[in-house]
């Protein structure tokens, strides 16, 4: 009896550890085989997809960074993920105060648009807005894509920042009204400053969801004015049909900044993600 | 709080979000609404044509097989894919050695652009350069014929699924910071009591994860009613219809055909299946939850 549950524990661990290093190596494989794949040669690639490469040759990001503008798609993404995150944390910081401590006429009908737009798929409005944003002149430009997903990022920071202002308590707004202060200077330099937390959640949520967004900057852009990175993707799709190598090379690049950033805000976009769900 | 000039401030303070959720979610939403009744196309404008759209995508095979497909995508997603995920953190909860590596290596394919998975696997499962070759071979099977996985009708549905249901790290993520709520006095008490570990897993873990398993199935389910990058990256719904779905459907309609009345009736389609869903599962998971929701 005894001899026999200390067997079934041993399995049990041993079946454990099959399951988390399988499903380790399912995760990470593929990437970790582009990356080394991205520095065979042409030729290397097409004889034998499991050898190492001959050299530590960097041609194939020679010519990644030849065909396509590549550095000019990251700057897009940095400047139109920057500001649509810092539109978003201003608005979202400015909107969700409100809803958060005072009660008036339109407050129900805010939360309900913004829940109901939580769960929009996004294919069923692009057309639309494909239409509108061609009326404004802001199709294929940077401002047309950070209108978008400034407004994409709102849904869930609204619920993730109101919920987070409730933590707070009304104590020390109180007593600054006592004090004389005005309402601007109550929420600059009281409420924001505690507010911080939750604007850093809704700030790393917004930057993850919109550095890796694909289907608006599809929609929305033809030229390489304001191709983002995930974009880039595609057009390498088209002009590396047949020089694979290049495409390793585009993809280990698209996909390598991203990592780097989670490994060491690790903690934080964690938090920032389980927030997003359970909130959001 | 007695604030001066309130009024002011609230208009002040919501309208600038208001005005950019009007055009970006209001307007659309007006419009594909109005349009789906429409005929209009990229070289017409909107002309009023009662339910013809609706008419037609109804009769047209592919239609048909990209709402099914998306269904059964929804339905492995949020009962496959949410499992895995709820199995890892039960693996993980007890903190085996090695047990962060695991958890950061396998949310990875969840933080990297969807569509730079969509091209890894392009290249991954080549039948030239891919795995597949050496793979088959190690299994002892020699073919001159190597399947193309995205390619061949036969596999190409399966391929694709593969693509995102094995990758639960972010569904794992929520089950561990839930797990990690619950108070530990009431381990410690079945510890106490003799509880096994799988007993203490199945009768205390678990039951507290309803409402979280809720939240997890309705995300996967959003998420496969609007699944496109991965599929537009890799087999584009093909080959034939076999990994059409509702978005690339209307993206086809929208830039191939040109024809926004139909990709609009489309859009109004795919709203109306995500909110059903989304009602569904809430009445499914979260009835009890109403007091919690409001805090």
């Amino acid at each position: 009896m005894e001899k026999s549950s200390a067997v079934s524990v041993i399995s049990a661990k041993i079946v454990k550890y099959i399951f988390m290093i399988f499903f380790s190596l399912i995760a990470t494989g593929p990437i970790v085989w582009a990356f080394i794949s991205s520095f065979k040669t042409y030729a290397e690639i097409n004889s034998s997809a499991l050898s190492w490469p001959s050299s530590f040759h960097l041609d194939n990001y020679r010519a990644a960074f030849q065909y396509a503008p590549i550095a000019k798609y990251f700057l897009n993404s940095v400047i139109i993920v920057g500001t649509s995150v810092l539109v978003t944390v201003a608005l979202v910081a400015m909107c969700s105060y409100i809803i958060s401590r005072f009660e008036f006429k339109m407050k129900t009908v805010i939360i309900l648009l913004i829940s109901a737009s939580l769960m929009l798929p996004a294919q069923a409005i692009s057309q639309p807005l494909f239409a509108i944003f061609q009326k404004l002149g802001i199709f294929d430009t940077k401002a047309g894509l950070i209108i978008v997903y400034s407004a994409m990022g709102i849904p869930m920071s609204f619920f993730v920042m109101t919920s987070y202002y409730k933590t707070i308590s009304t104590a020390l707004e109180e007593s600054a009204y006592i004090d004389g202060a005005t309402f601007l200077q109550t929420f600059w330099h009281i409420i924001l400053p505690l507010a911080k937390p939750g604007l850093v959640t809704v700030a790393l949520l917004q930057f993850i969801n919109t550095w890796n967004e694909f289907y608006f900057a599809l929609m929305l852009t033809s030229g390489d004015t304001a191709r983002t990175i995930p974009i880039a993707l595609n057009y390498y799709m088209g002009t590396f049909a047949n020089n694979y190598s290049a495409l390793f090379a585009a993809v280990v690049m698209t996909v390598l900044p991203t990592i780097f950033v989670f490994i060491i805000l690790q903690r934080q976009v964690m938090e920032s993600l389980t927030a997003g769900a359970v909130k959001g | 709080m007695k604030v001066k000039n309130k009024g002011v401030w609230i208009v002040l303070f919501t309208t600038p979000c208001m005005i950019l959720f009007a055009i970006v979610y209001a307007a659309p939403i007006v419009t594909v609404l109005y349009t789906s009744f429409c005929k209009y196309t990229t070289f017409s404008r909107p002309e009023f044509s009662g339910i013809k759209n609706f008419a037609q995508i109804l009769g047209d095979k592919d239609f048909l097989v990209s709402i099914k497909n998306t269904l059964i995508w929804v339905l492995l997603q949020s009962t496959f894919h949410v499992t895995l995920g709820l199995v890892m953190a039960l693996v993980l909860r007890r903190k085996p050695k090695g047990w962060k590596i695991v958890r950061t290596a396998y949310m990875i394919p969840n933080i990297i652009p969807t569509a730079a998975t969509g091209v890894m696997f392009t290249l991954l499962l080549n039948p030239s350069f891919g795995v597949v070759k050496p793979f088959l071979e190690t299994l002892g099977i020699h073919t001159d014929q190597v399947p193309n996985l995205f390619g061949n009708s036969k596999y190409a549905f399966w391929t694709v699924t593969v693509t995102w249901m094995l990758y639960s790290g972010f569904n794992t993520i929520i089950f561990l910071a839930e797990m990690g709520a619950i108070d530990k006095e009431i381990y410690e008490a079945a510890r106490v009591d003799g509880a096994r570990p799988w007993q203490v897993d199945r009768y205390i873990t678990l039951p507290l994860m309803r409402n979280i398993f809720g939240t997890c199935v309705t995300l996967a389910s959003v998420a496969m009613v609007s699944q496109f990058d991965i599929i537009y990256m890799t087999t584009k719904g093909g080959p034939g219809n076999t990994t059409l779905n509702l978005p690339i459907y209307l993206y086809k309609a929208a830039t191939l055909e040109n024809n926004y009345g139909k990709a609009n009736a489309v859009g109004v389609v795919q709203i109306v299946i995500g909110l059903i869903l989304v009602l569904a599962i809430q009445r499914l998971f979260m009835e009890r939850e109403e007091g919690r929701r409001k805090k």
